[in-house]
Formats: C-alpha cells, sequence, structure tokens
C-alpha cells in the first residue's frame, strides 16, 4: 500500500483507502486555514484580510523513504523535486505526487546545507563538513567538486563552510558560507573554479548611538561586546534575470535584500515589514517576492518590497495544517503554489492561492505592465473582496490617475495612505479647480480690493468707520487684551519686549496661561486636522491626553530648570517673568501654525517646500527668541547666556533621569506591597 | 531506525491478520449453524455474561470492571479492554488500556499522576443488577472512592457515577480527572477498518488506518469550548507581539464521539448526558504514545491553576489547586449502531433521533430563508471620546429590503447588529433604546413591524456576555477567573481595546429586563451571542462557581425567554439547542488538525430539517465558490454581512475587520445564492439527511429521507457519479 503523497484534507474514504490507488492531484482544497492573514497599510498597521493561501496537500515521506532533518529543497521546471535529506546525507529526487525517483550523494555528502538544481538538472549541493561545493549530473552521478578557493583575496586563514548555493545561467556560483562575513562568495566555474569576489555584503550599523558609545568604552568592554562586523546573509535565491535575493537575520529593517549584478540592493530598506528572523527566500511568477521565517509566517512582498500578505504561524503543539515549526526553505511553482519545507517535521508543506490571491496576482501583473486599464477589472473584484486592502486602492488609485479620473482617484489613494498618488492626483484637481475658476477668482479679489478702497475713501470722508475702531480700541485696551497683544510686539521687539515683561509689567500669569492654552489648540488642530499629505499620525487616531501632557511638561521642565541654573549663576529673572519670556517666544508658533495649517490643504508634494521652510523660519526664530529671553532677562552676557543653556538642557537630563529611578523604585515598592498583599489575600482566602 | 522499526510491525500484522483470518473461517460454520443465545459460551475474552436484551448481550470483568457488548445479531462486539497486547505496553499503559475506571490524580503540584484498577490496591464491591451491575471501588492508597454503574439499554449501555458516590478522604490525593470505559472500541494500528468521529467543527473523521507513527498526540479538547477561567493570556504568542496569527480551534458545540468499525458493522456513539460541561474528549490516532486507536470522555473534578501574587505573573506567582471539586453527575451513554447504521450518518441519525426523544430538540419552522444581517453603527476615535461611524440605517434596511424584493425575493432572516444606543460595542444593551442615528427607538420598532408583515425574520442582535468598560461602568457584576483575577478579553483593536464579561446572574438579569421593554413595543425576536458559546468557572464576589453554575444559570434564563420572545442563537452549544429557532454561524469547515482524515458536516446532519442553520458569513471567505458547495452539501443557508455604506468606512473602528460588506457590492451575490439554495432547499424541506458519502473522484453524495439525492462535485475537474455528470466545482439535486 503506497500512501506516500498524503492529501491530508480530502483524503480517500476508508474502503477506498485500504484497495489502495493512487492519489488525483485535483485541486480540491477542504478546508478553512488555522492561521489569519494580514496585510499592512499605508502607516505599516497591520489589518486582516481575506486567507491568501490555504493548506493544500503535505509531503511527509518520499515513496518508502523517510527524510530526517532536511534543510533544503528546490523544484524544478520538469516537475521534479529535490529534497537535500542533510540527516541521511544524502538527495532525494521525487515527482510531484511524492514517488521517488531516485537518491543519490549517500557516501559523498557529509553534512550538506545547500542544494540547486539549474535549467539543464545539475544539481550543485554546498556541503558545511566537507568544505566543498559538488556537482551532480542528472542521474545522480559526480561530476565535479569544487574546495576553497585559493585566491589572496579570498583570505588564506579564511575557512570554507558553504551553507547555501545559488547559480546563475552562465554557471557562476554564489555561496553563503558560515562565519564568513565578507559576503556571498562568488566563484566562476573557469579553470576548475575561479574566485570572482565577494558580493552582496551586508552593512554595519555606524548609528551615532554605537559611534559615541564605542568612544566612550574601554578597551576590554570593546572587546567583550559585540564585535560590530557585519552579518552573513541566512540564505538567498536567484531569479530569471539573475537578481540575486537574500535574507539576513537582525539586520534590521534590511532584512530582505534584492541584489542586482554589481550587489546594489535595489529595494534598500522599502520593505515596511519586515522579519527578524527569516530562514529563506524565493521569487515568485509575478516577480513577487516570497520569505519564510523561522517561526512558520510567510510573507509575501511585491518586487518593490511592499508587503501583499503575512501568514502562518507556529504550531504549539497543536498540530494543524498550516503551522510550522522550524521552516527552513520556501519554493514557489508555476501555479503560485508556494512550498515551505519544515525541518523539524520532515516534510514539505503545500499552500494553494485562494480566488482573491489569484485575482490580486492578476492585478498586480497587469499593473506592473503598465496596462492600467486592463487592471482595473480583477483590481475591483480584489476590492469587492476587500475594500481595505491597501496595495489594491494604490494600485486603483495609480490607474484611475493614468484614466485622468483624478477625483476617484485621490478617494482610492487617501484610503492607501498612497502620499504620491494623493499628490499627484490632488494637483491636478486642483489644477483643474484653478482652470474653471480662475476668472472668478481674479473677479473676487478685484471686487474685495475695490470695496476696502471705497471703504477707505469713505471712512476718510465722513468717518464711517469710527465706531468700530472706537469699539475695537476699547476691547483692546482690556488689560488682558492688552496684555495678549503684547506677543506682537514682543516677536518683533524682543529686546525692548523683554524690558517690558522684566520692569513694566506688561504681562501676567494670566496672559501667559492664555497662551499655552492657545499653543496646545493650535498644535493639537495641525497635528490632527491638517491636509492629508502632512499629517504625520495615523487617520483615526487620537491621543489628546498626551498631546497636552508633553506641552506641559516640556514647558514645566524648562521653565524650572532654567530658573534653578540662573538663580545659582546670578541671573536676575524672577520664575514668573521666566516663564512668561519663554511663553511669549513662543509667538512665532502661534502666528505661523494657522497660516502653515491652511496651506496644508492646499499644497502638493511639490510645494510642500512652502511649508518646510515656513516651519523652519518660525523655529530659527522662536529660537533667537529664547535666547534673547535668557539673556535680558537675566541680565547675562552672551557667553554666560550659551553656558546658562547647556547647562540648562543637562539639567532637564538630570531631571528626567531621576524621575525615570523614582518611578523604578517606586514601581518595585508598590510590586512589593502588591505581592504581600496577593499573597495575604489569597491565603486568607483559603 | 524507525524504518526497521516499522518493517518488523508490519510482519507481525500480517501474522496477525493470517490467524484472524483462520479462525474466522473456522468459527464461521459454528457461529451460522447455532443461535447465539442458545450458545452454552457465556464468556468472551475473559469476561462473562451479565446482562442481555433483545439486541445486545453484555460481558463484564469483576478485576478490571471492564466490558463488551456484544451485537447479537452479528456476533461482533467491542471490548473496554484491549485483548490484543502487543507486547510494547508498560504496566501503566496496560493498566489503562484494560481498566474500566481511569484516574489522574493531583499530588502536590503532579497532576499526571495515574490511578487504575489494576496497577493499584483497590477494593471492590459488585453488585449485579437486573440489566449491568454497580461496583462501589475504593482506592486503598489514596483513599478515594466511588460508584460505578453500568447499565444496558435498548440501545445500548451506560456508564455512570453519581456525584454523591466520590469521595476524598486523604487531603494529599485530589481526582484530577475520571474517564469511564477509556479504552471502549480501542483498536490496534489498522486491525479495524473504520473510523473516529470526533465533533470538530462541524465534525471530523480520523481513520483506523496505519498512521505509520506520523502523529505524536491527538485530540483534546474541552466540550464547550475553552474555560476562560484557567486562560493565562500572558502565554498567548503574538505576531509582532501584537496580533494573533493563530485562529482559535473550533469549540465543541455537542458532548458527542463515535467509534466506528465498518467492516464489522458495528459502532457506536457516545453521549456524554452528565457532566459535560466540564470534560474533554480525548481521540488519539496510534502512533501516539501507543499504537492503539482511543477516543473517550474525561471528566475534570479539579484542575491546577497558577495564582500570581504580583503583578509580573513570570516570577510572582504558585501553582496551586481548586479548593473544591466540581460536583455533577457523571455519565455516559452509548448508543450502539450495527449494520447499515454502523456509520456516521448513522450517528447522525442516532443523535437526532436521541435529542427528540429526550426533548433537547424540537422540530422548528425549518423553510428557506437567506440570512442577510446589517451593522448598524460602530464608534471610532475622535478627539475628545468616540463618534459615530453610521453604516445602515433603518431607512437603508428598508430600501434594501424593498430593493430585493424588487428582485423577486423575500425570504429574509436578519439580525441587526449594532443598533443600539452608542453603537454596536456599548456593551452591554440594558433596554430597548435603538441609537439616534440610525433613526431612534420608534422607527426600528416600525421597521420590525414592516419586517413582520413582510415575512422577514427581523432579529435584534446583541451580545449579552461582554461589558465594554471603556463606555460602562465594570466594577461590578463582571467575573474574576479562578486566581481571583479580573477576566479581561484582548480585541486587538484600537478604539475599545478590552471587554469583561458579565456574570450570568447580571446577564439574565438584563436580558431579561430589555427583553420586557422590548416586548412592550412587540418586539420579541432576539438575537443572541456570546452566552450561547461560552461556559466559564468563575468567580464573583468570593464565592466561586463551576461551569455546571454557568450553563445552569444560562439554561434557566433561556427557558424563561423561550416563552416570551424567539430566540436566534450565535453556535449555541448543544444544551441550549432546545431553545434556538435559528442557528447562527454553523462551522462548516474542521479546525485542520494534522491528524484528521475527513471533514464531514455531522452538526448539519443532526440538525438539517429540525432547525435552521446559517452558515459563517460569505463575505469573508476567500474560496466563494468551495464555500457555496459546502453550504449545499451541509444543507445550511448563507449568511451575508450587509452595511448600506462602504466598509472602507469602519476602518478605524474596532469592526475594522469587515472588509467587505456594502450592499451595491453582494446584492447580486444575494439574489444568486438565495435563487439556487432556495431551489434546492425547497426540494429537502422539512426532510432529514440520512446518508452522506465522499467518493473517491471528489463527489459526495448527500441523501435525505423523501428520496432527493444531491451530488456535489468538488473536484475542478468533469466527473461522474451513479450516472450523473456533473462540471467541476458544481452540483446536481435527483429527485
Amino acid at each position: 500500500m503506497k500512501k506516500t503523497f498524503k492529501k491530508l484534507l480530502f483524503s480517500l474514504s476508508a474502503v477506498l483507502l485500504a484497495a489502495g490507488m493512487a492519489v488525483t492531484p485535483a485541486a480540491e482544497v477542504y478546508a478553512d486555514s488555522p492561521y489569519r492573514t494580514y496585510t499592512v497599510d499605508g502607516y505599516g498597521y497591520v489589518t486582516e484580510t481575506q486567507t491568501a493561501y490555504l493548506p493544500y496537500a503535505t509531503i511527509t515521506k518520499v515513496g518508502e523513504e523517510t527524510l530526517v532533518g532536511p534543510t533544503d529543497f528546490m523544484l524544478t521546471d520538469d516537475g521534479q523535486i529535490y529534497i537535500l535529506d542533510s540527516g541521511n546525507a544524502r538527495v532525494v529526487v521525487s515527482d510531484m505526487e511524492g514517488n521517488l525517483i531516485r537518491t543519490f550523494g549517500e557516501g559523498t555528502l557529509v553534512n550538506p546545507r545547500g542544494l540547486y538544481v539549474t535549467g539543464n538538472g545539475i544539481c550543485y549541493v554546498a556541503d558545511r563538513d566537507a568544505r566543498s561545493i559538488f556537482l551532480f549530473d542528472g542521474e545522480g552521478e559526480l561530476i565535479q567538486t569544487y574546495g576553497k578557493p585559493d585566491h589572496p583575496l579570498y583570505g588564506s586563514t579564511q575557512d570554507f563552510l558553504p551553507l547555501k548555493i545559488v547559480v546563475n545561467e552562465a554557471g557562476t556560483m554564489y555561496i553563503i558560507c558560515e562565519s564568513n562575513t565578507n559576503g556571498i562568495v562568488q566563484i566562476s566555474p573557469v579553470e576548475g573554479g575561479t574566485f570572482l569576489g565577494y558580493f552582496g555584503t551586508n552593512g554595519t550599523d555606524p548609528s551615532l548611538w554605537n559611534i559615541v558609545w564605542r568612544a566612550i568604552q574601554t578597551d576590554a568592554q570593546r572587546a567583550k561586546s559585540q564585535a560590530n562586523i557585519p552579518s552573513t546573509p541566512d540564505n538567498m535565491a536567484i531569479d530569471e534575470k539573475g537578481l540575486i535575493y537574500t535574507v539576513t537575520r537582525g539586520e534590521q529593517e534590511k532584512t530582505l535584500k534584492r541584489l542586482n549584478i554589481a550587489g546594489t540592493d535595489m529595494i534598500d530598506g522599502a520593505a515596511d515589514a519586515y522579519e527578524d528572523t527569516p530562514a529563506a527566500v524565493a521569487v515568485g511568477n509575478h516577480d513577487n517576492i516570497f520569505v519564510a521565517s523561522t517561526q512558520g509566517y510567510i510573507y509575501e512582498y511585491t518586487n518593490e518590497g511592499e508587503l501583499l500578505f503575512v501568514f502562518g504561524g507556529s504550531d504549539d503543539g497543536q498540530q494543524r495544517i498550516g503551522l510550522s515549526t522550524k521552516l527552513e526553505a520556501i519554493q514557489i511553482d508555476n501555479e503560485d503554489r508556494i512550498y515551505v519545507l519544515d525541518s523539524d517535521n520532515a516534510w514539505i508543506q503545500i499552500y494553494e492561492p485562494t480566488e482573491f490571491t489569484g485575482l490580486l496576482h492578476d492585478a498586480l501583473y497587469l499593473f506592473s505592465k503598465g496596462r492600467y486599464t486592463e487592471s482595473k477589472e480583477p483590481l475591483t473584484e480584489v476590492l469587492k473582496m476587500n475594500n481595505l486592502f491597501d496595495y489594491a486602492n494604490m494600485a486603483m488609485g495609480r490607474a484611475l490617475i493614468q484614466e485622468e479620473d483624478y477625483d476617484n482617484a485621490i478617494v482610492y489613494a487617501k484610503l492607501a495612505k498612497d502620499f504620491e498618488g494623493y499628490s499627484d492626483a490632488f494637483w491636478e484637481i486642483r489644477n483643474n479647480w484653478l482652470k474653471r475658476n480662475l476668472v472668478t477668482v481674479i473677479l473676487i479679489v478685484a471686487a474685495l480690493w475695490i470695496l476696502v478702497k471705497v471703504v477707505k475713501v469713505l471712512d476718510k470722508k465722513k468717518g464711517i468707520l469710527k465706531p468700530v475702531r472706537a469699539a475695537l480700541h476699547r476691547v483692546g485696551e482690556v488689560r488682558l487684551i492688552r496684555q495678549l497683544r503684547y506677543m506682537f510686539y514682543f516677536m518683533r521687539h524682543p529686546l525692548d519686549g523683554c524690558y517690558g515683561i522684566k520692569r513694566q509689567e506688561r504681562v501676567s500669569m494670566g496672559s501667559a496661561n492664555i497662551m499655552v492654552c492657545l499653543i496646545i489648540l493650535f498644535y493639537i488642530i495641525n497635528k490632527y486636522f491638517c491636509g492629508f499629505l502632512m499629517k504625520t499620525v495615523r487617520e483615526g487616531s487620537y491621543d489628546i491626553v498626551s498631546d497636552i501632557g508633553l506641552i506641559v511638561i516640556a514647558l514645566v521642565l524648562v521653565t524650572g530648570c532654567n530658573y534653578l541654573v540662573c538663580t545659582i549663576n546670578d541671573g536676575e529673572g524672577k520664575l514668573k517673568h521666566i516663564y512668561c519670556s519663554f511663553v511669549y517666544s513662543l509667538t512665532p508658533y502661534l502666528v505661523f501654525t494657522p497660516i502653515i495649517f491652511l496651506l496644508s490643504h492646499v499644497v502638493t508634494d511639490n510645494e510642500v517646500f512652502f511649508i518646510e521652510f515656513a516651519q523652519l523660519f518660525m523655529l530659527v526664530w522662536i529660537a533667537v527668541l529664547v535666547f534673547i529671553s535668557i539673556r535680558e532677562i537675566n541680565n547675562y552676557t552672551i557667553k554666560e547666556t550659551v553656558k546658562i543653556i547647556f547647562l540648562t538642557v543637562f539639567t532637564i537630563l538630570i531631571a528626567l533621569l531621576l524621575a525615570f529611578i523614582i518611578y523604578v523604585l517606586w514601581s518595585q515598592v508598590f510590586d512589593f506591597i502588591h505581592s504581600i498583599f496577593g499573597e495575604v489575600v489569597y491565603k486568607l482566602g483559603n | 531506525m524507525a524504518i526497521k522499526w516499522k518493517k518488523r510491525k508490519k510482519s507481525w500484522r500480517e501474522k496477525i491478520a493470517l490467524l484472524l483470518t483462520f479462525a474466522c473461517l473456522l468459527t464461521l460454520p459454528g457461529v451460522l449453524s447455532f443461535p447465539l443465545t442458545a450458545r452454552a459460551a457465556q464468556e468472551l475474552n475473559g469476561h462473562k455474561q451479565i446482562a442481555e436484551n433483545d439486541r445486545y448481550v453484555l460481558y463484564m470483568n469483576e478485576d478490571y470492571l471492564s466490558i463488551i457488548v456484544q451485537d447479537k445479531a452479528t456476533g461482533k462486539y467491542m471490548e473496554s479492554a484491549v485483548s490484543y497486547d502487543d507486547g510494547k505496553n508498560n504496566e501503566l499503559w496496560l493498566g489503562q488500556m484494560r481498566s474500566g475506571l481511569l484516574l489522574q490524580l493531583i499530588y502536590g503540584t503532579n497532576d499526571t499522576m495515574q490511578a487504575d484498577l489494576i496497577n493499584d490496591d483497590v477494593t471492590k464491591e459488585i453488585t449485579y443488577t437486573d440489566n449491568g451491575f454497580s461496583a462501589d471501588v475504593y482506592w486503598n492508597d489514596y483513599k478515594i472512592g466511588m460508584r460505578l454503574e453500568v447499565e444496558l439499554t435498548e440501545d445500548g449501555v451506560t456508564a455512570r457515577i453519581p456525584d454523591d458516590s466520590i469521595r476524598e478522604e486523604d487531603e494529599t490525593y485530589y481526582i484530577g480527572t475520571i474517564a469511564m470505559y477509556p479504552y471502549l472500541g480501542a483498536s490496534y494500528l489498522d486491525d479495524k477498518e473504520g473510523y473516529m468521529f470526533i465533533p470538530d467543527g462541524n465534525g471530523a473523521l480520523i481513520y483506523l488506518d496505519d498512521k505509520e507513527g506520523r502523529f505524536k498526540s491527538g485530540y483534546s479538547t474541552m466540550i464547550y469550548g475553552t474555560d476562560i477561567g484557567f486562560i493565562d493570556n500572558t502565554v498567548t504568542t503574538l505576531f509582532w507581539e501584537k496580533y494573533k496569527m493563530v485562529n482559535t480551534a473550533n469549540s465543541v458545540i455537542a458532548p458527542i464521539y463515535g467509534m466506528a468499525y465498518t467492516d464489522d458493522g458495528i459502532a457506536y456513539l457516545a453521549v456524554v448526558e452528565d457532566g459535560a460541561e466540564r470534560a474533554t474528549i480525548e481521540a488519539s490516532p496510534n502512533g501516539a504514545s501507543i499504537d492503539y486507536n482511543r477516543i473517550y470522555a474525561r471528566f475534570i473534578e479539579r484542575k491546577l491553576y497558577k495564582q500570581p501574587t504580583s503583578n509580573n505573573t513570570t516570577i510572582g506567582s504558585f501553582d496551586t489547586v481548586e479548593t473544591d471539586r466540581s460536583h455533577s453527575d457523571l455519565q455516559i451513554r452509548y448508543l450502539f449502531l450495527s449494520g447499515d447504521n454502523a456509520n456516521y450518518s448513522g450517528m447522525a441519525a442516532a443523535y437526532r433521533n436521541y435529542l427528540l426523544q429526550n426533548g433537547d430538540l424540537s422540530k422548528k419552522d425549518t423553510s428557506y430563508r437567506t440570512r442577510v444581517d446589517f451593522l448598524g453603527t460602530d464608534r471610532e476615535s475622535w478627539v475628545i471620546g468616540t463618534s459615530a461611524v453610521v453604516m445602515t440605517t433603518v431607512d437603508d434596511i428598508r430600501g434594501i429590503y424593498e430593493d430585493l424584493e424588487d428582485a423577486g425575493v423575500t425570504d429574509f432572516f436578519s439580525a441587526y447588529k449594532g443598533w443600539q444606543k452608542g453603537g454596536i460595542y456599548n456593551l452591554p444593551v440594558t433596554s430597548y433604546k435603538a441609537d439616534k442615528e440610525i433613526g431612534g427607538t420608534s422607527e426600528l420598532t416600525k421597521l420590525t413591524e414592516e419586517a413582520a408583515a413582510k415575512g422577514i425574520s427581523f432579529y435584534l442582535y446583541q451580545d449579552a456576555l461582554r461589558i465594554n468598560p471603556t463606555e460602562n461602568n465594570a466594577t461590578f457584576n463582571v467575573i474574576k477567573q479562578v486566581n481571583k483575577r479580573k477576566y479581561v478579553e484582548d480585541t486587538y483593536q484600537d478604539v475599545y481595546e478590552e471587554f469583561n464579561f458579565l456574570t450570568p446572574a447580571r446577564t439574565n438579569a438584563l436580558l431579561t429586563k430589555f427583553a420586557e421593554s422590548a416586548a412592550k413595543k412587540n418586539v420579541t425576536n432576539l438575537a443572541v451571542g456570546g452566552v450561547s458559546n461560552n461556559l466559564f468557572t468563575y468567580i464573583y464576589s468570593g464565592t466561586s462557581y463551576s461551569r455546571y453554575d454557568c450553563a445552569d444559570s444560562y439554561g434557566q434564563m433561556f427557558d424563561a425567554l423561550d416563552a416570551s420572545t424567539n430566540l436566534a442563537l450565535e453556535v449555541p452549544y448543544a444544551y441550549l439547542w432546545k431553545y434556538a429557532d435559528a442557528f447562527l454561524d454553523m462551522p462548516l469547515y474542521t479546525s485542520s488538525y494534522i491528524y484528521e482524515d475527513e471533514s464531514i458536516p455531522f452538526m448539519s446532519m443532526v440538525l438539517k430539517g429540525v432547525i435552521p442553520v446559517y452558515s459563517d458569513y460569505v463575505n469573508f471567505e476567500a474560496n466563494k465558490q468551495e464555500f457555496f458547495l459546502k453550504m449545499v452539501e451541509a444543507g445550511t443557508y448563507p449568511s451575508f454581512y450587509i452595511t448600506k455604506e462602504s466598509s472602507a468606512d469602519l476602518i478605524y473602528t474596532n469592526s475594522s475587520d469587515v472588509y467587505s460588506s456594502e450592499y451595491s457590492v453582494y446584492r447580486d451575490t444575494i439574489l444568486q445564492y438565495t435563487q439556487e439554495l432556495k431551489a434546492i432547499n425547497e426540494k429537502v424541506e422539512g426532510a432529514y439527511i440520512t446518508g452522506h458519502e465522499i467518493r473517491d473522484n471528489g463527489i459526495t453524495v448527500v441523501t435525505y429521507d423523501n428520496g432527493v439525492t444531491i451530488y456535489i462535485n468538488y473536484s475542478t475537474s468533469q466527473q461522474s457519479a451513479d450516472g450523473h455528470t456533473l462540471e467541476g466545482m458544481s452540483y446536481e439535486v435527483v429527485e
């Protein structure tokens, strides 16, 4: 009874099983998935979506051969599966139904870890412990062996421990070696193996923090800390164009790379949802990239590195189909099925795309080929099934832009958080609006101008605005209003302004507090209701309490610390004066924010410059005001002022540290009390 | 290594098979020539005959208290003590395989200590009754005792342990779990042809073939869902530390399991009659520890739990045992089946009859309806508090009904979700007050009347279990887990991050009050979720309540509500089936356990023709065509989750997982599904499913008792069966 290729979900009835017959490889998927499928939106937020791939079948044995700790496998175009049965140090070749075709490599291989089969059926095996690359022909005969390159550039002390291998059409081998941090070893088949150099070296992390940290470490500490050497890629794949894809553990946001012939990363960190522990990578039929993580998660990216789906998961002993224990390798067949190799369970699990994924792939293919109008049909279907699928919304938006249907395009772009598409569509919409309304606008402006002129003339002659002016004057002379109005004076004449605060009591705590409230209000309005392109927070998320808290705490800290530092440095300023001058120094914020806010609703990416400039201008102005305030209020020299500013920053840091320490200590105490209480309650309860 | 071992096994099996064949050939003339009753042989595999009736003979062994049930008509039997020993089992395993009672004791913080009738010093007092026996058993070492009562009935056997007979007289040993006849019907490797039936999802089979050691463990799942009173939320592994990646496995909705020897023509369906609320179903295929296929129910009496003493659960916690054991009689009824009925179709029919006879199920109006649920409003965050996201107003629903009516369809069932003041997650619902954004209470009442006049079943949905601590005061009337910590359910959403659970008493009070206030406006159709499929151990104001208490409270509540209202229940557990006028969200799949060989629509086969069963929402199925065929096969009615506005509006709400629901997108699908499924279901109106068969070419055949047969082709290629040719992914109804 040969029951090798077991269709777990749609297996045969008991009676027929006993009779023993071959399993039909028909495509009846018959289950719900035990895992969820997620995608990310434009903000990098994870959202749930339809099941993208369903478990389809599992290969647990090949013929009567059991696998032990397999580490790599490969599908060939002629429908064979080469499995590297590492535990048995051999290669097992199977057909798609799980029937054994042949095994080879017994006796030759020692501890093989990687395998690659070329289009003409030559099988390359990377053997770690044999320190060699073995080449077998289609019949499994050993035809060639490559050992450690003897090229001086390779490094004579550098060991050769090959783990993974891919081969391009010219026969050039790309080899990942254990503990070789120089990069991927590139060997050409010419003259029995010519070392071509290293390829796709990972970078180190030259962050400011690392540099500072290493500078202050002692030599002994530096020796103990993790060496700042680049990590070796963990696995790789090669596509039809000869591009190499690598995955590397712990490479922060660059775990996935697509390297061209020159070794340049064409994704360059654009993969917005990365995996910490990738195990393998594969390239699909639409240039989409698949990454399997050791924990059993499977990712599908577009060729630009945008996450389409992530699904799967680790099996915590429940033994559910579709979950994995330790993934080692991943392959894609012509029908977009995903094959993953689980070395702990020694099986290959096959996933099949659902209707939804099929449609999405169609759309992606058309879209990437620039056939936008055609891509709209499958995209519409995809969006019917999932309104919130960001990538489809983005593609739909772009397609509509191509068709010059900007009004609809902008809706999709906004849903997808596709800022570029939104900007383009908005530019067109604005342009159209201007075209249509330019005359009207000019007419209105002209009419207004004339109206103002007429009123002015009339006022001059007959004083029609007199009562209005008088009223305004009366309001303006209310003390609080006068104090508030002082901010505009302060902003333009900071030296006199400070004098006014210090000597003439031109402002009060009340007016300063009102200004703080206004700042908070403006901050919140600008943060949550500014134009889509300028928004820094996710749509639909509000966190008012921490916004207010942040501003208040910052103000209290700066004022308090500055006051403390000034008092012991012969400063003349009183707390009230320091506080008021700081708040009044923020006046440019109150003046510029409304402008920025209004602008943010009408600019596109092309004019963002205006906003950025306004923001910079505002910040510089505030900085100057603060500097002058400190100097004037305390009657310092410039040098003293600089010193005071540094001291204040330092004091703030110390204060924060202190607060942190107190928090930690108190939480320990609370935890302790809580523990005692918990135990007492439990004991009393019994 | 593994291969060698397997080969030896095979040769063993061949020998056994040969011997068995020989034995059969030798005894066959004997069996044929003498009627069974006339035979003097009253011993069978070391068991003596103690009772018999028209259909069965009961044998029993006094040492093990093990039993054998023999079908008189065929002479085939099932034994509870495995008589064939493959020589690889140690004393403990042998004790488990043969003993009529199997206990797991809790000793300190060890809860895996085995006690059985073979390896331990046990005092037994056996009394024979008319139809069986009663045995007082006492473990002298552990000072634990109980009485086992076994009775032969017309349709099989019952085994029972009365609660008041259970004694624990030593403070050091507690009873963890009890199992009665754990190996009844167990078989060695592929000695028998057949399967075990497990109630996973809609139903699943594990074949009795040789699993070649592929599975390390088997199915072990609590009847009526996991007990959240014991769940430790901190141990869940999350994707990116935030997202739940692995779906929770399906809950067991009915307390049943089965074993069938299809070659012998003998099978049983076991119904856990008492104690089901706190029992697990254990099914292990061969290769999981030992080479025997076995299935049984295990009753939990006491359980260990982690008692945290500080906020940091990893450091400050210790293991401890429940102070009191749970109190309930324990009873399993084995319904035996023979001949043509000895299969899962027979089991489903037997269970349906059993439920109908005992009044645990009654026939309801099962006429075809398409379920079109609506989402009223949900909330999204705003600068201060939250703001309403209005998806479907009363007027919208009216419009949708009119539109569908114009297209010629009127058979609808609707549950309106998120109609209440404050939106779908303003829980609990305390009175009949609709959100003004959807049109207000009087408009809603009016719609209810209009729907009733049109013959539409219009239900108001509410989750009666959860309370939203952000919107309502959840200091009191919420449950605590056994470790005295308030139970918190994470939603993994942004607006409302967590919910608490109401105590059953509070749920009862609120739901009753709501029903009364709604009844005043003649609104009597209630769709209820949450409480219909949750049972838990909990602590409230210092008192512990068991799952039995919880089930009692809910049972009484629905009993009272049933008198005055129509109830549609969301995946109700079997003890509530009699109250349900509609069964919502029936799972059509299993939980995809790797050892499951077949997915069968068992629950649907039990309920088809008795109460209307509605599927999960079609919206979220990735393979629509296959799902459609699944509904045809199971006789379930389709469900849609519909909003007037685009579901994109829900993106910042807690309903952000509703990613596709807009009416204009689904209108045509609703019409098409209704047309097709109505045509099929009208032909089988009120009929029961009598047969279900999965053929090897991808065709499934379902037969009804009114003679209608439905062929479903799940393969993508053209297939034929019984002279009917079916295109790929299609179905055919034959009258």
